[in-house]
């Protein structure tokens, strides 16, 4: 185990590289759902204003 | 043809739902044994001991560098030529992988060049062009940022996309125009310059950043069509968005 850590002392540089992958991936996915669950809160707040909206109109619509 | 009913961002939202989880196991599988070949199985190298290593990650970020970039401005040129929205997107959608694979690219050839050239930096051809590449790809993000309306950034980002592709010709026969630190292509055609191993573990990494590229930029996809059709009759129907109702 130790020696497979030690990477013929390589050990820096290779897991300098993998590290950096898995950091970035991780940092990526981590991003990306983020930004789906802003994107859903959003389209659901714009629905919801666009629905009273509709309904605002529909009120004055029918008071007029 | 049938296929072009996912043509439109209301058909392709579902499916790409269902597409992510079957490449997201497909690109797990793929990366346990590339890794476990890569760091395990795969034999020392003659003349680089176990520095070598680091091509399992090199080689395929590197790859999907260019092949992204590729894709990005073919996405953009349809959505320029065709008016089509979904293909627009989809070029959005791949430019922050694109950019991330090309920094890994830089980021792990610099851990890999300096114990085989004693430098971790190198201003020769493929490191400059790579590098390039990467301001490209800012420069698509900082054009989308800049711009208010979507449908115009599209175009402005296409343009720059498209521009930019007499890059990656250049990034790709680098090593063979230039006379470059950088070693040449590890595998050609009908030439057996690496031990098989090496080969299958390589080319299995190849294939799960392939898969977990088409994974993260279907996620993204995603949001960016809530983002852009939020609004739509069918973005408001979803039941993922209505349970965001308070």
């Amino acid at each position: 185990m130790k020696e497979f850590f030690a990477m013929g002392g390589y050990a820096f540089y290779i897991w300098m590289a993998y590290a950096a992958a898995a950091f970035l991936c991780v940092a990526e996915i981590i991003a990306v759902r983020a930004r789906m669950r802003k994107a859903r809160i959003m389209a659901a707040h714009r629905a919801e204003t666009d629905a009273t909206d509709k309904g605002a109109a529909r009120l004055t619509e029918a008071q007029s | 043809m049938s296929g072009f009913k996912y043509a439109s961002p209301a058909q392709f939202y579902p499916l790409a739902g269902k597409l992510i989880p079957v490449f997201l196991a497909l690109a797990t599988i793929l990366l346990v044994i590339g890794l476990t070949i890569g760091l395990y199985i795969a034999p020392i190298d003659v003349t680089q001991k176990d520095s070598y290593r680091i091509i399992f990650i090199h080689v395929p970020a590197a790859w999907m560098s260019m092949f992204l970039y590729v894709m990005m401005a073919v996405w953009y040129a349809v959505a320029l030529g065709a008016n089509t929205r979904l293909s627009a997107m989809m070029g959005q959608a791949i430019v922050p992988t694109g950019a991330l694979m090309t920094v890994l690219a830089l980021w792990t050839g610099s851990f890999w060049g300096k114990p085989t050239w004693g430098t971790y930096w190198e201003w020769d051809a493929r490191m400059t062009s790579e590098l390039v590449l990467l301001f490209l790809y800012l420069g698509v993000i900082a054009l989308r940022n800049a711009i208010d309306d979507p449908r115009r950034a599209d175009k402005a980002c296409g343009v720059l996309a498209i521009v930019g592709v007499v890059n990656v010709p250049i990034i790709y026969f680098s090593v063979q125009w230039w006379n470059t630190l950088h070693q040449g292509a590890t595998i050609s055609v009908g030439q057996k310059s690496i031990d098989s191993m090496m080969l299958t573990g390589l080319l299995v990494m190849v294939f799960a950043f392939w898969f977990y590229a088409i994974v993260i930029t279907l996620m993204r996809l995603r949001a960016v069509i809530l983002e852009r059709e939020a609004g739509a009759n069918w973005v408001s129907r979803l039941p993922e968005v209505k349970e965001e109702w308070r």
